[in-house]
């Protein structure tokens, strides 16, 4: 009977010091948020105690991501591979591309501001779509024909100089014999003012790509590095253009004539895109330029043409005062009939 | 005194792995909470005064070293401790799924005390979001994890037994 009372008793104190626990630490929890309730001591003891442990562990867990990471970078690697090649091969393609629109702009952008420079011209631009197998480096093919207005024996350029001809105009495309081709015959002439000799420049079929400017007189002025351009006889050529430069001068077999290598200012290797001069005129007069004025007596021209104007302008209207003054005297005088009048009145008037 | 000096050794390691090695072994960000489980596991192994005194010393030594509220983890491990002692005498003790399914009811249970003490300390808390971004991440890994800690507390409370 005792030993339940003191174990009765025993309980009731346990419950107590549970309430008591529970109670502390419920009123311990609201005071330590509204920060009345600081345990240092209590907190530096717990660290310094789980620390150690904590730091192995954690270098543990440190080495175990370490090896999972290698590993599933090693289980993707393969998959990643492959798609960086694909990435890769994609990107070449497109740098390709990118390469090819860059050089075709700025070919385009080259025979427009030819285009532009030449006024006397009226230029078709067109692509070269194809070589003819047999004589691939002296005919091609463009990308125009008739219905753009292309016909046949119309001189074909580049930026850089005559091209050649077309030989054959289609509906949409055309043929054009190049300038180095050997039945191919150009009226030119040396540029040079002191010199300007004629000669018809023509394909060598030794040499296909240095054609030969032939028919020159032995004893004329022809150098080397002159530059040979269209003398525009024969009607097919329009007058000007660029073909090349002397690079080398030899006399021909009879001993009378010596003709010239040309090396064309076009490199027909990499021709692509070429003009068809469709229509021609001459060429608009240079504007004229002020002179070169003495040093320290610079006046500016457009400020005198303007002043020069005023004062026509009020020359002009002077003269024209004078005239209305002179008409009006005339008139008070009765020499002149009124202007206002009526035809029927002056008729009248002169019957009286 | 060296079956204690066990207890307390077992309590740090687990308590060392929880904040250093486990937040690298996670789920969807979450890590299992060891104490909860070990509380838990003394409570059915040891009857509710042990649980509660078990989760008295285990939330002492969370909130001592890592909790941001000083009371809050012991006062929701010792009453963890107790409820599940209490509940632990109609059962067999040494049934080694019972903390696996409890794992989860502990686990909310926690959530519980921790979510009212933060409503009366004013802090506002989306519920939905806590449940679905918070408890179940946690729960699978307490599942998970519910069964080695169970056994390891099952060896520890064997040997204090032969050595007593």
């Amino acid at each position: 009977m005792s030993n339940k009372v003191h174990k009765e008793k025993k309980t009731g104190k346990k419950i107590i010091a549970l309430i008591v626990v529970f109670i502390s630490v419920f009123c311990c929890v609201f005071f330590a948020a509204r920060g009345k309730f600081m345990t240092p001591l209590v907190d530096g003891a717990a660290m310094a105690i789980v620390a150690p442990f904590q730091r192995a562990f954690s270098w543990v867990g440190s080495q175990l991501a370490f090896i999972k990471d290698s590993v599933k970078e090693i289980s993707t690697l393969h998959e990643q591979n492959k798609q960086l090649r694909e990435e890769v091969e994609l990107l070449r393609a497109q740098n390709l591309t990118a390469s090819e629109y860059a050089s075709e702009n700025q070919r385009l952008r080259n025979l427009l501001g030819y285009k532009q420079a030449v006024t006397q011209f009226d230029l078709v631009a067109a692509s070269v779509i194809g070589r003819e197998s047999a004589s691939w480096s002296s005919v091609i093919v463009i990308n125009r024909g008739t219905l753009d207005g292309v016909a046949n024996n119309m001189a074909v350029v580049t930026e850089l100089g005559l091209v050649g001809h077309v030989k054959e105009a289609g509906l949409s495309s055309s043929k054009v014999q190049l300038l180095i081709d050997p039945r191919s015959s150009v009226g030119t002439l040396i540029q040079r003012p002191e010199s300007r000799v004629a000669g018809i420049v023509e394909g060598d079929i030794k040499n296909p790509s240095h054609p030969r400017m032939v028919n020159i007189p032995k004893d004329s002025d022809v150098q080397v590095d002159d530059m040979v351009v269209t003398s525009g006889f024969g009607g097919v050529y329009p007058k000007g253009l660029v073909v090349g430069k002397i690079v080398d001068i030899h006399n021909e077999e009879g001993g009378l004539l010596k003709y010239g290598v040309i090396d064309t200012s076009v490199d027909f290797q990499k021709l692509e895109d070429v003009a068809i001069i469709v229509a021609s005129r001459e060429a608009p007069p240079e504007p004229l330029q002020p002179p070169t004025q003495t040093p320290g007596t610079e006046t500016d021209p457009y400020e005198t043409a303007e002043r020069l104007q005023q004062a026509q302008q009020q020359i002009q209207d002077a003269q024209q005062q004078i005239q209305d003054a002179q008409q009006q005297q005339l008139q008070e005088a009765g020499y002149v009939a009124d202007d206002t009048q009526q035809p029927e009145d002056v008729a009248e008037e002169a019957a009286q | 005194m060296k079956i204690i000096g066990l207890w307390a050794m077992v309590l740090i390691l687990l308590y060392a792995l929880q904040t250093s090695l486990l937040p690298f072994v996670n789920f969807d960000g979450f890590s299992a909470n060891l104490m909860l489980l070990l509380t838990v596991s003394v409570a059915f192994l040891r009857g509710h005064e042990k649980g509660a005194f078990f989760g008295f010393m285990a939330g002492l030594l969370q909130d001592a070293t890592t909790g941001s509220y000083f009371g809050l983890a012991t006062f929701s491990y010792m009453t963890i401790g107790l409820i599940f002692g209490k509940c632990s005498v109609n059962l067999f003790r040494e049934q080694s799924l019972l903390p696996v399914v409890s794992a989860i009811p502990a686990l909310a249970f926690h959530f519980a005390i921790m979510i009212a003490f933060l409503f009366m300390l004013g802090r506002q808390i989306d519920l939905v979001r806590f449940m679905k971004f918070d408890f179940w991440p946690t729960a699978i890994m307490q599942v998970v994890l519910a069964y080695p800690v169970h056994r390891l507390v099952l060896a520890l409370n064997n040997f204090s037994k032969q050595r007593r």
